[in-house]
């Protein structure tokens, strides 16, 4: 199970700015901006052993 | 001429009583002029007369209707809104009819992913949440108010005209008998979201309007579930959206759900495909039992506001004032709020006590309350009827992970309507060096004090002082500020909280012996809160003064 790390204000404001990001890209650049985004992340992060947990965790329940 | 429906409207669990229309004096020539006359008696419009008049000001309240709500609308009051029927004095009938309840569960793909508990302390009277339906709401406070000399009720009474001035306005009323005028002092615009004296002065409201659109369906049906509010994410029968599931009183249930984008309201309330819904909805929580419809809609969530709630001699509350989502039960308690703030300034300035500008501060303190709630309910409702494929994404993603992860569940519980605390009110006086207790611009604090006895059953009418007596009762400087709250211009009910009987004091005496106030306030011998009508705390003093008081009192009224 991921720590729980941001508080929910941050999760809230966070949630609304992808979300609005993720509508400012046309539709057919959006995958290719969360790949962007989810490097950038990574990146940030500095730690490959998180983003392999952060990757298990949403690969599941996709359909 | 105003015909307002004389038929009782239909419903299969509650029985409509149509009042008369009484023809008022002002028909036939009585040229009378009342200090407020509240307009629309739905929940806020009749807890506003109940308010004025239980200060002693006079009012005329007027109704276009004959009868009580169509339909069950609002169905869940807050504690606090418990709390101000109870400082109202007409809770009772409320707690003998309406389901408490505490908690909530949410559902996605089958599984229970989040359970919403609402914060609940041992020392409150109420439980987070009452459900009950508006005709009930309506019909209790009507009751309260047929014996309250100081309110006249009229009902198939429509405002169709208001002209203001600088010392009143005159409004046009529509009967069945015919127009007539109404002078008054003062308006109170409690006429609902389709506000007919908003458009008659021309105001615009602030926000936005969401896309999407709900069915709200009450049927009777025998389902044998808890009083909990149940919420399905993205059920078979309904992709991508989701249904809400309340219990309400007489057997019947609150069915809510988002209607496919695109679908119309007629298309939606089309007998068979209803019929059809309820049903998959029924076998969707596992009880595919036989139903009857008492009443269905069709709603969309806005968030909008009026940017001022007083305008010239009119005040405005409630729907009136704002419209908000109901998710997080926002309409009726929202505006019960308003009325509490609205109603002792007005009392006080229609009978001049206080000058005129005490609006200001109810306008400033509603409105940004009106505010907060708009930017909270808009996450709610973004996340319930996401208004773009950006956002629909984010709700998806967080669904998916909430069947196995925990850090963003959160996100499913929309914030409930809570009491505001107005921590910026220019009523507010300074705040005397407390470690904790109540904060001024809060709401009293109850305090459970025996079986069936809490510390708001002790609260008085008016201003409120709550003083701190020390084991040897009240010394000298707090004697002093307890007669300054005897002898103010304005009504101060007053409480002596004491660790030890009090024997022949002019005072209401709570006894703490343990001391268990005191610590939910922080307070020492000799400390006093100050409380507004609307029981919010204004003042505190660790050492209270007579000066501290009168000064207190004077900035509480608008003239500090
Ligand atoms: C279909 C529907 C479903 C709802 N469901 C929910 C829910 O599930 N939960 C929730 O919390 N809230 C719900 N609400 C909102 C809730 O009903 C309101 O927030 C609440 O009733 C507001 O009370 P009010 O007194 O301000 O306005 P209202 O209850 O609308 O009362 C306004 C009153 O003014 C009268 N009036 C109007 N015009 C005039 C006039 N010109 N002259 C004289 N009288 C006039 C009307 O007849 C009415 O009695 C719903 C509302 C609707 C319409």
């Amino acid at each position: 199970m991921l720590p729980k790390i941001l508080t929910n204000a941050q999760l809230e404001e966070v949630y609304d700015r992808i979300a609005e990001a993720l509508d400012a890209v046309p539709a057919e650049r959006r995958q290719l901006f969360l790949a962007k985004l989810a490097l950038a992340l990574a990146n940030l992060l500095g730690d490959p052993a998180k983003v392999a947990q952060a990757l298990e965790a949403a690969a599941r329940d996709l359909d | 001429m105003h015909q307002p429906a004389t038929q009782p409207r239909p419903s299969i669990f509650y029985r409509y009583r149509v009042h008369p229309f009484r023809r008022p004096p002002e028909m036939d020539g009585a040229a009378t002029e009342v200090p407020v006359t509240v307009v629309g008696a739905g929940p806020i419009g009749l807890l506003t007369a109940l308010t004025l008049a239980r200060l002693g000001c006079r009012c005329v309240l007027l109704e276009s209707e004959l009868q009580v709500s169509q339909g069950s609308r609002a169905i869940v009051l807050t504690r606090r809104s418990q709390e101000i029927l109870h400082t109202a004095g007409v809770i009772a009938p409320f707690l003998a009819k309406g389901l408490p309840w505490t908690h909530g569960r949410s559902f996605y793909r089958g599984r229970e992913v989040y359970r919403m508990e609402m914060p609940h302390d041992p020392d409150d009277r109420f439980l987070p949440g009452l459900n009950i339906q508006q005709q009930y709401i309506e019909e209790y406070l009507v009751a309260a108010i047929a014996a309250e000399p100081l309110i006249d009720l009229r009902w198939g009474s429509k405002v169709v005209g208001l002209a203001q001035d600088a010392a009143g306005a005159t409004l046009r009323v529509d009967t069945p008998e015919g127009e007539y005028e109404l002078r008054t002092g003062w308006v109170v615009a409690a006429d609902g979201g389709r506000s007919a004296i908003r458009r008659l002065l021309g105001l615009r409201m602030e926000g936005r309007a969401y896309a999407g659109s709900f069915v709200i369906a009450d049927i009777r049906a025998d389902l044998g579930l808890p009083t909990e509010r149940l919420c399905f994410f993205d059920p078979d029968w309904n992709p991508g959206n989701n249904v809400l599931v309340h219990r309400e009183p007489d057997g019947i249930w609150r069915l809510d759900f988002r209607l496919p984008d695109g679908e119309t309201a007629e298309a939606a309330l089309e007998p068979r495909r209803l019929a059809e819904r309820i049903d998959a909805i029924l076998a969707m929580v596992g009880r595919p039992v036989p139903w009857e419809m008492d009443w269905a809609a069709v709603y969309s969530a806005s968030t909008l506001t009026l940017p001022d709630y007083v305008v010239g001699r009119t005040c405005f509350v409630g729907d009136a004032a704002h419209l908000l989502p109901i998710f997080g039960v926002r309409g009726a308690n929202t505006g019960f709020q308003d009325a509490d703030a609205l109603a002792w300034r007005l009392a006080l300035v229609a009978r001049g006590l206080a000058p005129s500008s005490l609006l200001r501060s109810y306008s400033g303190e509603r409105v940004g309350a009106a505010r907060e709630i708009c930017e909270e309910a808009g996450r709610s409702t973004r996340f319930m009827t996401p208004p773009s494929e950006g956002f629909r994404l984010m709700r998806d993603a967080v669904l998916s992970f909430t069947l196995s992860e925990a850090f963003c569940k959160d996100l499913l519980h929309w914030r409930t309507s809570r009491p505001h605390t107005y921590a910026d009110s220019p009523l507010n006086s300074e705040d005397g060096g407390f470690e904790g207790g109540v904060t001024p611009g809060a709401p009293l604090k109850d305090v459970r004090l025996g079986e069936d006895e809490h510390l708001y059953d002790h609260l008085g009418r008016g201003f409120q002082l709550i003083a701190f007596a020390g084991p040897q009762g009240p010394d000298a400087a707090l004697e002093a500020v307890l007669r300054a709250a005897a002898e103010a211009r304005l009504p101060v009910a007053r409480l002596l909280v004491s660790p030890r009987p009090l024997p022949g004091r002019a005072e209401r005496v709570v006894l703490d012996p343990e001391g268990r106030i005191a610590a939910r306030y922080a307070a020492g011998p000799g400390a006093a809160y100050l409380a507004r009508p609307d029981t919010h705390v204004c003042a505190r003093w660790r050492r209270a003064t007579p000066e501290g008081l009168h000064a207190a009192l004077a900035r509480a009224c608008g003239e500090g």
